[in-house]
């Protein structure tokens, strides 16, 4: 197909389509940073069975409940159905964890959690029949281990996506 | 080129054939969002960086088609139970940049391309602002170059006539 361009052709070529918005741009390039990060970390299944021991994870699960409390008082004054993203990480709540470092055995010294982006789901209706709004919480966990001495350290960052229900008042 | 460099130049026409699915602006923006990530994904399992080659082109359009398609049946699970949202489904955002004195026209190529069948559609719109050869095409619609070169000749023959009828009934 090298035959030469029609009018019609050349019409459609000098028409521009819209740009991407600037929030866009920005959630995306967020959601690829966490995607590479995630990469980075060594994925999921190796890392999920240490996880499940941490002990400062009880904390990391206040600071989320926190940042969910947030999370409704945004969607509450809002009540849009934009994708809203905070503009960099809302909070990150690093808690010191007793850390039991012997010789070259690592440790984890902090966990926390980071909430990245906010989308409201919309309007939907709970088992028992109240209205309820959906809101869907994308978040970072993170863990930070080190050896005696800090000689070594590395980070462990997992992404997760989590739906809370706000009940809705019946007006 | 770094990646903002990138997306400025390749933004704009993934967004147009994200909204050849999608019946809003900020549904085709969470399509485009989806599909680059899942896309980013599998090339980051594959240790490859920097920003996408040419070549992933059509991966990148088929990774947003199918995550608007997987964000059109999660909607119309939600739609069903929520009738309510049906202005949602109105989008007065459209397509192409338009300003005052060629709005008019702009917006009857919009309609006329919005009659297009839709794989005649996505092959005009890969195309010309996706600037993918008819190969590639192919590839990402998993049929032969011919076709999708016929496909492209078809449309441009109906936009033709559509835009004529529409001249000569103005």
């Amino acid at each position: 197909m090298k035959d030469d361009p029609t009018p019609l052709e050349m019409e459609l070529v000098q028409l521009h389509p819209r740009r991407p918005s600037a929030d866009c741009e920005q959630r995306l390039r967020q959601g690829l940073n966490a995607a590479s990060r995630a990469t980075t970390a060594g994925g999921d299944a190796g890392s999920r069975s240490r996880f499940g021991v941490l002990r400062g994870w009880c904390a990391a699960a206040l600071g989320a409940a926190a940042l969910v409390l947030l999370a409704v008082l945004l969607v509450e004054r809002g009540r849009n159905k934009a994708v809203r993203t905070a503009a960099g990480p809302t909070r990150v709540v690093f808690r010191p964890a007793a850390a039991e470092t012997e010789g070259d055995r690592a440790a984890v010294v902090a966990t926390g959690t980071v909430l990245y982006g906010i989308a409201d789901g919309g309007t939907t209706v709970a088992g028992t029949g109240v209205p309820v709004r959906q809101v869907r919480l994308f978040l970072l966990e993170q863990a930070r281990w080190e050896t005696a001495g800090a000689r070594a350290s590395f980070e462990i960052v997992r992404p997760r996506e989590e739906v809370v229900y706000v009940p809705l008042p019946l007006l | 080129m770094n990646w903002t460099e990138w997306f400025r130049e390749h933004g704009p026409g993934l967004l147009l054939y994200a909204r050849q699915w999608t019946p809003s602006r900020a549904e085709a923006e969470e399509a485009l969002q989806d599909g680059f990530i899942r896309y980013w994904r599998s090339r980051a399992t594959q240790g490859r960086e920097g920003v996408p080659a040419d070549r992933d082109l059509p991966l990148l359009f088929v990774a947003i088609k199918h995550a608007a398609f997987d964000r059109a049946r999660r909607r119309r699970r939600r739609h069903e139970r929520e009738a309510a949202a049906a202005e949602e489904l109105y989008d007065r955002d459209g397509w192409f940049e338009a300003t005052p004195a060629d709005v008019e026209r702009v917006r009857r190529i919009e309609h006329a391309l919005e009659a297009l069948p839709a794989d005649q559609r996505e092959v005009v719109v890969m195309k010309i602002w996706g600037g993918l050869t008819f190969r590639q095409i192919g590839a990402a619609l998993r049929t032969s170059q011919n076709t999708a070169a016929s496909r492209y000749r078809y449309a441009l023959a109906a936009l033709r006539r559509e835009l004529q009828r529409e001249d000569r009934a103005r």
